[in-house]
């Protein structure tokens, strides 16, 4: 009987060689689902590949390299459920609203000069909008690509998949300073050692998930302007639980919201700023929370401007347009969305329904 | 706004970083098993080194993955201490200032196993399992 490694290496390799095959066998009258199952299946057969060579390699029953060749089959293997899951799903169910999205998302990317290749984009998850990163796919609910308001997440979303190491680095650089003069300073003036724990947790934070989300957030305000604040709102009034919550992937939803008004008010946009401040408070009034005592420590406003800027800063040396609604049609629409909802909510569908299909017909030729 | 995008970084930084150091300790151990490979000794002592530091030092860092070093320093609580010597003399051994033995190897494993197991709960929490 073959030992352990090498059942796991064929049944992963069946699995793969099955991918491969699905991937092969998905129609190809789509341009972009063309490029990208080639992209996908490449780096598919590049697994088969490795598994093949691993299987015939000799030392793979070695019991002193048994843990490590244990190992990379776990990455393989998670690899393989990646591509199942996401690409493998999403093309062999491909329907005209996921073109409708990537068309969209397409000319998005193209309208503020994205610098990465536009993602393949379908409306089938149940985690409302999201990114699968290295395989360069972005999903939405079933029901966004016919309704505007929620569509500026997606500039979020795209944000996420820069990925510029560079960038990032810069943003940690900003906020660990920051936090090391404020942990000096605590110390200093003989605070209690819990509050300057705390601030230890939070440097953490900032640096591990919170500066991605936030910096994916002024990203998208950036390129989308009001209407990001606008949706911001909304999803914050659907999905938080509490507006000051503080989770291991997001910041509190309160501070997210103060980063957006801050970049907003640095772009020039005051009076939607200000309107979307009032909307926020009153969301805050109805839901009738409060703000703890350590929200301030977690979230001071001198490093949330101090990141707005490094982020206006970066967008400028990268090529990344601001929001200019001359030149930004997709944008402007998005925004025109929003002050239609806002003056009308009750005949806001009619005419959103209008401008999808024209948007459509524009997309999708017949 | 879904954790999805937030652990897809997660994960995607763990597993690179579990690959690369899986890929170059077995590299070495089959260099060492006299095979003909040609290990990246250079790469496997910065890693070393980098888990030292963040062992060390609670400023944070992006060189190892926070989960490794919190798995690690969770895993040798009560003798950090000698963790921290072992990775040391892992880190001189492979700049080749001593043998690389199998102390070298069982320190070499013992973060191969962190960064396994922090890119297994990576994708696990992207799953909800």
């Amino acid at each position: 009987m073959p030992n352990l490694l090498e059942q796991l290496f064929h049944d992963l390799l069946q699995r793969y060689r099955f991918l491969s095959s699905e991937l092969a066998d998905i129609p190809s009258s789509i341009p972009e689902v063309v490029t990208y199952r080639n992209l996908i299946k490449e780096r598919v057969d590049r697994s088969v590949s490795i598994i093949e060579s691993l299987i015939d390699d000799p030392c793979l029953a070695e019991p002193s390299l048994a843990r490590n060749n244990y190992h990379a089959y776990k990455r393989l293997a998670e690899y393989a459920q990646v591509v199942d899951e996401g690409p493998v799903t999403a093309m062999s169910r491909f329907q005209n609203r996921d073109l409708f999205l990537t068309r969209l998302v397409s000319a998005m990317c193209g309208e503020f000069s994205f610098p990465h290749r536009g993602p393949l984009c379908s409306a089938i998850t149940t985690q409302y909008y999201c990114t699968i990163l290295p395989l360069d796919l972005l999903l939405v609910p079933h029901s966004d690509p016919d309704h505007l308001l929620g569509l500026p997440d997606i500039y979020h979303e795209l944000a996420h998949l820069l990925r510029d190491k560079a960038f990032l680095a810069q943003l940690r650089t900003r906020s660990q300073a920051f936090f090391d003069d404020e942990i000096a300073r605590a110390q200093r003036d003989a605070w209690p050692s819990s509050s300057v724990d705390a601030l230890k947790r939070y440097r953490m934070k900032w640096f591990e998930t919170w500066l991605i989300e936030f910096g994916c957030d002024l990203l998208a305000t950036y390129v989308c302007g009001p209407a990001f604040g606008w949706t911001n709102t909304r999803l914050c009034a659907r999905l938080s639980s509490s507006f000051y919550e503080i989770s291991n992937t997001h910041p509190a939803d309160a501070a997210r919201t103060i980063a957006i008004r801050l970049m907003l008010q640095c772009q020039g946009h005051f009076v939607p700023a200000h309107k979307i401040d009032q909307q926020w408070q009153e969301l805050h009034d109805t839901a009738a929370q409060t703000e703890p005592q350590e929200f301030r420590l977690a979230f001071p406003v001198a490093l949330l401007e101090a990141i707005v800027a490094e982020v206006v800063s970066y967008c400028q040396s990268a090529g990344i347009k601001a929001y200019d609604p001359k030149t930004m049609p997709i944008a402007r629409l998005l925004n025109e969305a929003w002050e239609q909802f806002l003056a009308s909510p009750a005949s806001f569908r009619i005419w959103e329904e209008t401008r999808i299909s024209e948007l459509k017909s524009t997309l999708l030729p017949v | 706004m879904s954790d999805i995008s937030a652990l897809s970084h997660d994960y995607e930084a763990t597993s690179q970083f579990a690959e690369k150091v899986n890929t170059a300790v077995l590299n070495l151990k089959k260099k060492l098993s006299g095979l003909q490979q040609q290990p990246d000794l250079e790469t496997l002592a910065g890693i070393v080194e980098a888990v030292q530091n963040q062992l060390t030092d609670s400023t944070p860092s992006a060189a190892v993955p926070s989960e490794v070093v919190v798995r690690l320093r969770a895993e040798h609580q009560r003798q950090i201490g000698y963790l921290v010597d072992d990775l040391n003399s892992a880190q001189e051994a492979l700049r080749g200032k001593s043998p690389v033995d199998q102390n070298v190897i069982r320190i070499l494993d013992a973060i191969c196993d962190a960064a396994d197991a922090s890119a297994s709960a990576v994708f696990r929490r992207l799953r909800r399992r």
